[in-house]
């Protein structure tokens, strides 16, 4: 498959040289058409039920870095993890929902304000099956670039482990001075020691899974599991975070949770994530209140759930680096 | 002076970074999922020529660096400084031998040169990128030797020695890459 976005159509009857601006190449295209076909075809065989909810929704997600566009008097929607945890609290069993999310400001090469996630939720599956069931996914989506099984079993690391062989601390238990030098020599500006603990491991974070020898390759599949508890979101927590992440080369992929049951552990992260943005000088977010009066009534099964970025994994199956060339329209 | 937030840092910008003038080459955004926003920077220093990459936290800033470029001619040289003339505004600039550096291969009075000012002080001299200089000692090439396309040592009139193509001679004046120190053409 090629990513050639430079091949715009002219259909017959129009003048040779009248290029229909920005129309993506049929490849593009056929590839995401295909792409959300085996989606479909994956869940179908597993026993998981296509859902929609709402894409406008009354309360935004409540991450602390992570905006919102305002839509009248409610919101675009940054995933669709508290609705679909509204239907597991009613018994729907395992789904899954592919559509669009809203995130504020991101936009780069990589970035756009506006993308396509698929999400899905596994009831009594611990987070490390649901890993397993993405590289599963990976490896269908995947399958005509991670060529050599090789490619496609996919390294899984702890986040220490991973870390440590990056930079030689551990980052659960290293000073926050070593944190504020290894950023330095990774290449942070700035004022070093204004900066929190969670920010330089969140640049760390970035750089390493940006330098590694696994980044290197474009098609090599590798998770990242068992965070720093400071960066949990809504995941449970307790030494460890129990969260994955899934990266294929430099690209992000996936982000998955054991997904947090009980009302205390939601609300202590909404907390935690208004006290960050506060910091940062951004508006507190208010809790899901439909949310936290059905979490209330003890439904929430324990279930793990994970969310893909579409374009991020087309830009891998298409071998680009710029998520402008696999939009079907820009 | 004005300062730049990271999302205004387009490519082509003179900043200051770690107090030295800078020009962005690259800027990319990214963010983690879940984790703050950074924008990677590719920066050129102005003053020693070396890429530098830099990474900051979304929002953060960079101070505008005081660029001045200008178009001037070359006047003359006293030995330890060399003098140009900007012929807009008449003045003039005298540039060290540091800031000069390889230009002057290609100096000849009243060419013009790009000229790089920081804070008022020149930095960087840059000769155009083609100049057509003068032939003044050739080695005599080989009658009739077109077979192998050589080449052979020619001396110009700024007192350079650049390769040139067997065919040429004294007093041709030959085009010059001053990028790469190589022949282009006979001129003439």
């Amino acid at each position: 498959m090629s990513a050639g976005s430079s091949n715009p159509q002219t259909s017959p009857g129009t003048a040779p040289n009248l290029v229909i601006a920005k129309l993506q190449s049929k490849d593009i295209l056929t590839a995401h058409a295909r792409l959300l076909g085996q989606i479909r075809s994956f869940f179908a065989q597993r026993q998981c039920l296509e859902v929609h909810t709402p894409v406008r929704i009354k309360a935004p997600a409540g991450d602390a870095f992570i905006e919102s566009f305002a839509c009248d008097s409610e919101w675009l929607r940054t995933s669709p993890e508290f609705e679909m945890k509204r239907l597991l609290m009613d018994g729907s069993g395992d789904i899954y929902q592919i559509g669009p999310v809203f995130r504020k400001s991101e936009s780069g090469t990589r970035h756009r304000e506006e993308f396509t996630m698929l999400e899905w939720y596994r009831v009594g599956k611990s987070y490390q099956e649901l890993l397993g069931e993405v590289a599963e996914l990976l490896s269908v989506l995947l399958n005509e670039v991670l060529l050599t099984d090789t490619d496609k079993r996919m390294s899984v690391y702890r986040y220490a482990e991973f870390f440590i062989k990056q930079f030689g601390q551990d980052p659960f238990t290293c000073s926050d001075d070593a944190l504020q030098s290894l950023a330095s020599q990774a290449g942070l500006s700035g004022n070093l020691a204004d900066k929190s603990r969670v920010e330089l491991l969140d640049f760390l974070f970035s750089a390493m899974t940006e330098a590694s020898q696994d980044a290197m390759s474009s098609h090599t599949l590798y998770a990242i599991k068992d965070f720093p508890p400071e960066q949990s979101s809504f995941a449970k927590s307790g030494t460890y975070a129990q969260r994955f992440e899934v990266f294929c080369g430099k690209l992000e992929l996936a982000n998955g949770y054991q997904e947090l049951t009980d009302t205390k552990g939601y609300l202590q992260q909404i907390e935690h994530s208004n006290r960050v943005r506060t910091q940062q000088g951004m508006p507190v977010l208010m809790h899901d209140a439909a949310f936290v009066q059905a979490l209330e009534r003890g439904l929430m099964p324990e279930c793990a759930g994970v969310s893909i970025g579409i374009e991020r994994v087309l830009m891998c199956a298409l071998g680009t680096k710029d998520i402008g060339q696999v939009l079907c329209l820009e | 002076m004005a300062s730049y937030n990271t999302n205004e840092l387009k490519n082509g910008l003179k900043v200051l970074s770690d107090g030295e003038p800078c020009l962005i080459l690259e800027n990319e955004y990214v963010k983690p999922g879940k984790g703050q926003a950074f924008n990677r920077i590719k920066l050129r220093n102005l003053i020693n020529g070396r890429v530098v990459d830099k990474t900051l936290k979304s929002n953060e800033s960079l101070e505008s660096a005081d660029i001045e470029e200008m178009q001037v001619n070359f006047l003359y040289s006293d030995g330890q400084e060399w003098h140009f003339m900007n012929n807009d505004t008449f003045e003039q600039y005298a540039v060290d031998d540091k800031a000069v550096g390889d230009s002057k291969d290609w100096m000849r009075e009243q060419d013009v040169y790009t000229l790089v000012l920081y804070n008022g002080a020149a930095i960087t001299l840059t000769p155009p990128n083609f100049v057509e200089l003068k032939v003044v000692e050739a080695e005599a090439g080989i009658k009739g030797d077109t077979a192998t396309g050589g080449d052979k040592n020619a001396v110009l009139e700024t007192g350079v020695t650049i390769r040139v193509p067997l065919f040429v001679n004294q007093d041709d004046t030959v085009k010059v890459d001053t990028r790469t120190r190589e022949y282009v053409s006979r001129v003439k």
